[in-house]
C-alpha cells in the first residue's frame, strides 16, 4: 500500500462519508464512536506513515496517540473565511449535515448570512434545541486578523435557518463540529448523487484543513510543534525552497552554500537571507528532522484554489475523460478504469475478473489509483495555476 | 458576495477533483473490502466467554472480566452501547502487539471492529448493545493487519 499525502486524505474522507451513511434506515451519528474509528483507522500503518507522519512524531507514544494528535490538529483547527468568501468549507459542511437531518424541517436548512438567509414558513425540526444546544457550547470568539469580523459589519452575522427558525452559528467552525453540531439522526444518502455530492465536499473540506499539516511533514518537521508558529504560507516556502536545495544537494547533503544558491529564487518569507533562515530554529529543526521527510510533491498538498472546484456531472466527465485521453493525460487503460469507478464498479471486482490485470499487468490497484489521480492533478496544476 | 462568486472555473481542476471523488469511494470499499479479508487470516486471541453471561435474555451484569493467554478483557454496560476494554498481558504479548491496528471478529459475525492497542498496549472497543452483539461476545478472535 503506497497510496500518499493527498490520496489518504481523500480516502479518508470517503471512510467519513461513509462511516454518517452506515447503518439501516435512519444513521444515527455517535461522536464518540466517529472520533474513535478514525483514531483506529488513522492508526493503520498506511495512513499512519504517511498522512500522520507518525514517524516524525519527537517522542513516539504510539500510533494511536499519534492520531489524536493529527486529528486535534487537523479535524478539530479552526477555519476561517479567504478570498472575502461569506462561508468557509466548515459552513458549507454543517449545512449538508443538517439537511440530511432526518427530523421533518431539516432538509432545506440554510447556512448563510443575515442578508440572505430568510426564515420560511416550515416546520422547525424537533431536534432544533439540541442543535441550538451543541452550537451554544462552541466558542463564538473571532480570531484577530479573520476577515469575518468585516464579513459580518457587511453582511450581518452567519445564521443556521432551519423551518421558521434562526440560530446563529460561529464564524470558525472546525470540521469536528461541523459534522457533530447538526442533527445526530439523519436520513440515509440516497442514491450515488447524493454520495459524491457529499464526498466532493467533504474531500474539499478535509484537504484545506489538512494543507498546514502536510506542509509541514514535507519539511521532516513533526507539525504538532510547530504549527502554532509556523504559517502555510512559511511552511509552503520552506518547503519550495528545501525541495531546491535537495536538488543542488542531490540527496542528503546539506550545505550552507546549497541553501545560499537555492535562496535567490526561493526565499522564505520572514527570514533575511539564506544564513539567518539556516541558523534559525526552523532551519536548524529542517535539517535535523530532513534525514526523513513525508514524501509529498507539490500536487499533493492542496492550495486554497483548490477547494472552489467543482464536481462535473456525468456527461461532462465522460467528455473530459475522453480530451484527456486523446491528448495523452492518461493512457487507455487509466480511462477505463476511472470510466469504471464512475459506473460505480468496485476495484475489487475489477482485480477480481482479471480486467486490471489484462489491462495493467502486475499493478497494484492502490498504486494505480493513487499515481492516476497524482497525474491528474499534476496535470490541472501545470494548465491551470 | 455569495458562494456563486467564485473564481472562474477550472475544468481539468474539475476533471481532477471528480475522479478523485470516484477513485476516493472507490479505494475507501477497497480498503474495507481488505480488511473484511483480514477476518480470515489466523487469530492472534481468541476468546471464549461464559454464554451464560451474555444470553441475549439474561440481565447482563455491568462488568465481565476475562483473561486469555496474553490478554485480558473487560465488557461493560454503558447504555445502548457495550465498551470492550482489552489490554495485553506481559511483557512478551505488549512487544508483541502493542501500536497494532487489528480487528475484533465475533464467530456468529455480528462484531467485526477496528482498534489499535496503544503504546501501553490497551485498546477499548465501543460497541452496540444489540442481543446479537451480546451474543457475540461469546466468542470472539482478534486478528492484526499485515506487518
Amino acid at each position: 500500500m503506497t497510496a500518499s499525502g493527498r490520496v489518504l486524505v481523500q480516502k479518508l474522507a470517503a471512510h467519513i462519508v461513509h462511516l454518517l451513511d452506515h447503518g439501516d434506515g435512519e444513521v444515527v451519528v455517535s461522536p464518540l464512536r466517529l472520533r474513535h474509528t478514525l483514531i483506529v483507522t488513522l492508526a493503520i500503518r498506511e495512513y499512519s506513515e504517511n498522512l500522520v507522519a507518525y514517524p516524525l512524531m519527537v517522542l513516539p507514544s504510539g500510533p494511536d496517540a499519534a492520531a489524536q494528535r493529527y486529528l486535534e490538529c487537523v479535524v478539530d483547527r479552526r477555519l476561517q473565511l479567504a478570498r472575502n468568501l461569506p462561508r468557509h468549507k466548515a459552513h458549507e459542511l454543517f449545512e449538508a449535515m443538517c439537511r440530511r437531518g432526518a427530523a421533518p424541517g431539516w432538509v432545506d436548512a440554510v447556512v448563510g448570512r443575515e442578508s440572505d438567509a430568510a426564515a420560511n414558513a416550515g416546520q422547525t425540526p424537533t431536534d432544533l434545541p439540541a442543535v441550538a444546544h451543541r452550537l451554544g457550547q462552541i466558542d463564538a470568539w473571532i480570531t484577530p486578523g479573520n476577515p469575518a469580523k468585516g464579513t459580518r459589519e457587511r453582511l450581518g452575522p452567519l445564521l443556521l435557518v432551519a423551518g421558521g427558525s434562526r440560530l446563529g452559528v460561529p464564524e470558525e467552525l472546525t470540521i469536528w463540529q461541523a459534522i457533530t453540531t447538526g442533527p445526530l439522526k439523519l436520513a440515509k444518502l440516497h442514491g450515488r448523487e447524493t454520495h459524491n455530492a457529499l464526498c466532493s465536499l467533504m474531500i474539499k473540506s478535509m484537504e484545506v484543513t489538512n494543507t498546514h499539516w502536510a506542509a509541514l511533514a514535507r519539511l521532516g518537521l513533526w507539525p504538532v510543534d510547530w504549527i502554532d508558529s509556523i504559517s502555510v504560507n512559511t511552511a509552503k516556502h520552506a518547503s519550495a525552497f528545501m525541495a531546491a536545495v535537495r536538488g543542488l544537494s542531490a540527496g542528503l547533503d546539506d550545505r550552507l552554500e546549497h541553501w545560499q544558491t537555492a535562496w535567490s529564487d526561493h526565499p522564505v518569507p520572514g527570514f533575511k537571507s539564506a544564513e539567518v533562515f539556516w541558523a534559525s530554529s526552523l532551519g536548524e529543526a529542517i535539517r535535523r528532522g530532513r534525514q526523513r521527510p513525508l514524501e509529498l510533491h507539490d500536487e499533493q498538498i492542496a492550495d486554497e484554489r483548490d477547494e472552489e472546484a467543482q464536481q462535473l456531472d456525468e456527461l461532462e466527465f465522460s467528455d473530459r475523460l475522453k480530451l484527456a485521453l486523446e491528448q495523452g493525460v492518461i493512457d487507455a487503460a487509466e480511462a477505463w478504469f476511472l470510466a469504471k469507478l464512475q459506473d460505480g464498479e468496485a476495484i475489487a471486482d475489477l482485480v477480481a475478473s482479471g480486467e486490471l490485470e489484462a489491462r495493467r499487468p502486475g499493478a497494484d490497484p492502490e498504486e494505480f489509483a493513487a499515481e492516476l489521480i497524482r497525474k491528474l492533478i499534476a496535470f490541472a496544476k501545470r494548465m491551470e495555476d | 458576495m455569495s458562494d456563486n462568486d467564485r473564481a472562474p472555473r477550472r475544468p481539468w481542476h474539475d476533471f481532477a477533483h471528480t475522479a478523485s471523488v470516484h477513485v476516493a469511494t472507490a479505494l475507501a470499499e477497497y480498503e474495507r473490502a481488505q480488511r473484511a479479508a483480514l477476518a480470515r487470516h489466523p487469530a492472534a486471541y481468541t476468546f471464549e466467554l461464559l454464554a451464560a453471561a451474555t444470553e441475549p435474555d439474561a440481565p447482563l451484569p455491568s462488568s465481565i472480566d476475562a483473561r486469555e493467554g496474553g490478554l485480558r478483557m473487560t465488557i461493560e454496560t454503558q447504555g445502548d452501547e457495550l465498551w470492550l476494554r482489552l489490554e495485553l498481558d506481559g511483557f512478551a504479548a505488549i512487544d508483541e502487539h502493542a501500536g497494532r491496528a487489528g480487528i475484533l471478529i465475533s464467530a456468529n459475525r455480528a462484531i467485526h471492529y477496528p482498534l489499535v492497542f496503544d503504546g501501553e498496549g490497551r485498546a477499548l472497543c465501543i460497541l452496540d448493545n444489540t442481543p446479537e452483539v451480546r451474543a457475540g461476545t461469546r466468542a470472539l478472535r482478534i486478528v492484526f493487519e499485515l506487518v
